[in-house]
């Protein structure tokens, strides 16, 4: 690529688009989800229960008022074996668009690890395969030589009626 | 901000379709009493302050057609007219005309120029031939060189903006005008209220050059009729009023000011004795709803007292409980008083239905009357806003499918006019809305074979009489041979059902050959707070609606008959009902096996009850119901969730549906 002053205030462009995306751990793989999505990071605290729900609906809590589910990500993303939900320590409290409606809810996780500045460019789509479903990730990243998995939060929290009926 | 003009169009329009619903509401009344004159003023009034405002706001089309409509109206309250079926006909459609014209300054929805016409031809002709009848002397065509007017505004005309002086000014402009002051009336230092106006005045205004029609008069003063006292006399030409003071108009204005330093020498008696009016205030909507939320999580945080109130043992403080116990009593009534604001009368909903049963049944050569009872029971505002729609239908239905027609009806011995009645009222929380017409009653016969070519008969099954009229509410039901305008548009008795249940309400169907039917809707008063019984079922605390429990007892095992593993029943006063073991049902982690002698809630709803066995029963307190749906989804026997005293989520039963899960498992 030949650098040229336009060239270069395109870089520039680029930069100042930088997208910062909050990383975290599950079973030592790193995960990221988009930081503008998320509301708060909370401790894992005990949840009520939900009829019906799918396993990885862990429950409900109270968000100052509000009533919010709490999922766990490795069972929705199909990490780990039914029952197994050790480690959660920290829950992420994000909002997802779903269909029309935005809506908050929590993610529990291993721990969280760092805030990174990524730029579009630098993110590739896996043309392997990797242990979670192809629709729920954004791309793949690099970040201090270690592998950084950018999740699309909508389609991970997307709960359809088709996990009901398979709980059911 | 917006613009402030802005801001009163809106109020114009508001108040511009409570005018045009009340002349509505009032029409049908106008042809029964023929022409009590409170009704026809009623109406009267309506219109012409309909007219106003539209003129104010330079809406001509509107003022022009109400103009019409109210020089109709004029002539019926004065008696000139005789009030004719065609008469309230086209009045009725005028005020279709005035409702799309409205929508024209609006929203820009596009005039309806046929059906403008149409009614504005119709209107004009009524006028016409009232006129030609009685041959009434058109009083706004009198006209005379010299006028005696007198001016008596009310004490309190000021406080609607307007000032008199402005008036006489406007006088001025029709000729020479001479004004004589009364201020008699001013009242003595004490009871004198600046802002209200004691005078009154004697305007004698003449033109040389041409006579002054009276319609002239009337357009000056048209905007105070209702304020003041105005008699207009015609006087025969004199050239000189000898004993009158002559006063500019704008010397009156000192008159007015100069007359608050003379009350001590005039001593008249006359007090201002404004009528009393029931007081209201437009709120925002949304003003409301925060309040509600706010006093939710006061419901909350009191719970959270009683908690540590409960747990603090060690002081046994008797001041913090009497307090505690009196905070509930305030928060309570505070409660109902906040939830009182958003109730309305149900005549908000049940005004339409005159019209609609009578514009239905002259298209279905019919007779069919309305009769209307318990308009004043008080539902939750949103309440009737999600019920006005199923009751449209439910009307239609009755007066489509329902009452027969005249001949018929007279055949089966019946009198020739059919019947329908609207009926609300409260029973124990909830409120119950009655459809009822005496029809012909569902055909059982017709409604089984329609499901069983629908596909919606179990055919291994036998059916009871009150099962096949059920049928009617399922999806893909309709008894319509063909699809009239009028009802059997596709929307079914199943999206009534849904819109009934989305309120968290019931509805059943009763009906009797030849006798009608009877359509019942039952819904909570309010959607937002609830008084529950807080239970635990292995490790989870669920809340049960207080109304919906029956008793709470406790079983030994002998009681409970094991059926097989999932069917449990219990004999309970003599009557065998289902047990559920909710933690089972819900398919919840770890439950621990419910001991077979344990507490057990009967619930119970229209007759249907269960057993739930529960570990342990904790207090009953009053809950806000939050919604799942907000960041989750619906979920099967639970209606909602709330936050308990010590912050953590607890589901509400939905006992209803966990009812009819247990008819569909047994």
């Amino acid at each position: 690529m030949t650098v040229t002053a336009l060239d270069a205030n395109a870089n520039d462009a680029a930069s100042s688009v930088l997208e910062e995306w909050l990383s975290f751990s599950l079973d030592n793989t790193h995960y990221a989800i988009d930081i503008l999505r998320v509301i708060e990071i909370r401790v894992w605290e005990p949840v009520t229960q939900i009829p019906y729900a799918p396993r990885h609906v862990l429950g409900l809590i109270n968000l100052r008022g509000a009533i919010v589910p709490i999922v766990d990500l490795k069972q929705r993303m199909a990490l780990c074996a039914e029952g197994q939900q050790k480690g959660c320590s920290v829950v992420l409290i994000v909002s997802v668009r779903i269909g029309q409606n935005e809506k908050i809810m929590g993610v529990a996780v291993d721990a969280i690890s760092d805030v990174l500045q990524l730029s579009p460019e630098q993110q590739s789509l896996p043309d392997f395969e990797i242990a979670i479903d192809h629709e729920f990730v954004r791309g793949i990243a690099e970040h201090q030589d270690q592998m950084v998995v950018q999740l699309d939060i909508d389609q991970v929290l997307a709960i359809s009626e088709a996990d009901n009926q398979e709980a059911v | 901000m917006q613009d402030p003009t802005e801001r009163f169009r809106l109020i114009f329009f508001e108040e511009a379709s409570e005018a045009i619903d009340a002349i509505e509401q009032n029409l049908p009344l106008l042809q029964s009493s023929n022409g009590i004159k409170d009704v026809t003023d009623d109406i009267f009034r309506a219109a012409h302050s309909l007219k106003g405002g539209a003129a104010t706001f330079g809406m001509s089309a509107l003022t022009d057609f109400t103009h019409l409509m109210e020089t109709l109206l004029d002539d019926v309250r004065s008696g000139t007219s005789s009030i004719s079926d065609e008469l309230v006909d086209c009045l009725f459609s005028s005020l279709d005309v005035l409702r799309n014209l409205l929508a024209h300054h609006q929203d820009n929805t596009p005039i309806e120029e046929t059906m403008l016409q149409t009614v504005e031809r119709e209107l004009m002709l009524l006028i016409e031939r009232q006129n030609t009848d009685v041959d009434a002397p058109e009083a706004a065509m009198i006209a005379s060189k010299n006028w005696e007017i007198r001016f008596t505004p009310e004490h309190n005309i000021m406080h609607s903006g307007n000032d008199p002086i402005r008036y006489l000014k406007q006088c001025e402009s029709l000729g020479e005008l001479s004004v004589t002051c009364d201020d008699t009336k001013i009242p003595l230092w004490e009871d004198y209220q600046a802002t209200h106006v004691y005078l009154s005045w004697k305007l004698m205004l003449s033109n040389a050059e041409k006579a002054i029609e009276k319609q002239l008069l009337d357009d000056v003063f048209l905007w105070i009729e209702d304020e003041c006292d105005l008699q207009f006399e015609a006087l025969p030409d004199l050239d000189e009023y000898a004993t009158t003071a002559r006063l500019d108009a704008s010397e009156l204005v000192t008159s007015d000011d100069a007359s608050t330093t003379k009350l001590e020498i005039n001593d008249t008696t006359s007090k201002s004795m404004s009528p009393k009016k029931s007081q209201t205030i437009r709120v925002d909507l949304e003003k409301i709803d925060s309040l509600i939320n706010l006093l939710g999580e006061l419901v909350i945080t009191q719970s959270m007292l009683n908690v540590f109130g409960d747990a603090d043992q060690s002081h046994d403080d008797e001041r913090l409980k009497n307090g505690l116990s009196q905070l509930e009593r305030h928060t309570r009534e505070l409660q109902e008083g906040v939830m009182r604001i958003r109730m309305l009368p149900i005549s908000f909903c049940f005004s339409r239905f005159p019209r609609v049963v009578r514009d239905m049944s002259k298209k279905l050569g019919k007779r069919v009357e309305l009769s209307i009872v318990g308009e004043h029971t008080e539902v939750d505002k949103t309440v009737i806003e999600e019920l006005t729609d199923p009751l449209v239908h439910l009307v239609r239905n009755s007066l489509d499918h329902g009452i027969e027609a005249p001949a018929v009806r007279e055949k089966k011995g019946k009198s020739s006019n059919g019947m329908i009645t609207l009926k609300a009222f409260h029973q124990v929380g909830n409120i119950i809305i009655e459809i009822t017409d005496d029809g012909a009653g569902l055909n059982k016969d017709k409604i089984f074979a329609k499901a069983m070519s629908a596909g919606l008969i179990d055919s291994e099954r036998e059916y009871t009489e009150q099962e096949i009229f059920d049928l009617i509410f399922l999806p893909g039901f309709s008894t319509a041979e063909e699809v009239s305008d009028i009802s059997g548009r596709g929307v079914g008795m199943d999206v009534v059902r849904r819109n009934i249940r989305s309120l968290s309400g019931t509805i059943d169907v009763r009906s009797e050959a030849n006798a009608g039917t009877t359509f019942t809707i039952r819904l909570p008063l309010t959607l937002a707070i609830l008084d529950g019984q807080l239970v635990r079922i292995g490790e989870e605390t669920y809340v049960i609606p207080l109304l919906s429990i029956i008793e709470s007892i406790q079983v030994s095992s002998q009681q409970v008959n094991r059926v097989s593993d999932q069917e449990v029943t219990f004999k309970w006063r003599d009557e065998y009902i289902p047990l559920i073991k909710l933690g089972h049902q819900f398919g919840l982690q770890e439950v621990p096996e419910p001991v077979s002698e344990g507490l057990v809630v009967v619930v119970e709803n229209e007759g249907k009850k269960c057993g739930l066995f529960v570990n342990e029963l904790m207090t009953h307190q009053q809950v806000v119901v939050k919604s799942l749906e907000a960041n989750y989804q619906q979920v099967d026997g639970i209606s909602g969730a709330t936050i308990l005293g010590d912050g953590s989520v607890a589901l509400i039963l939905d006992i209803p549906s966990l009812l009819s899960q247990t008819r569909r498992l047994s």
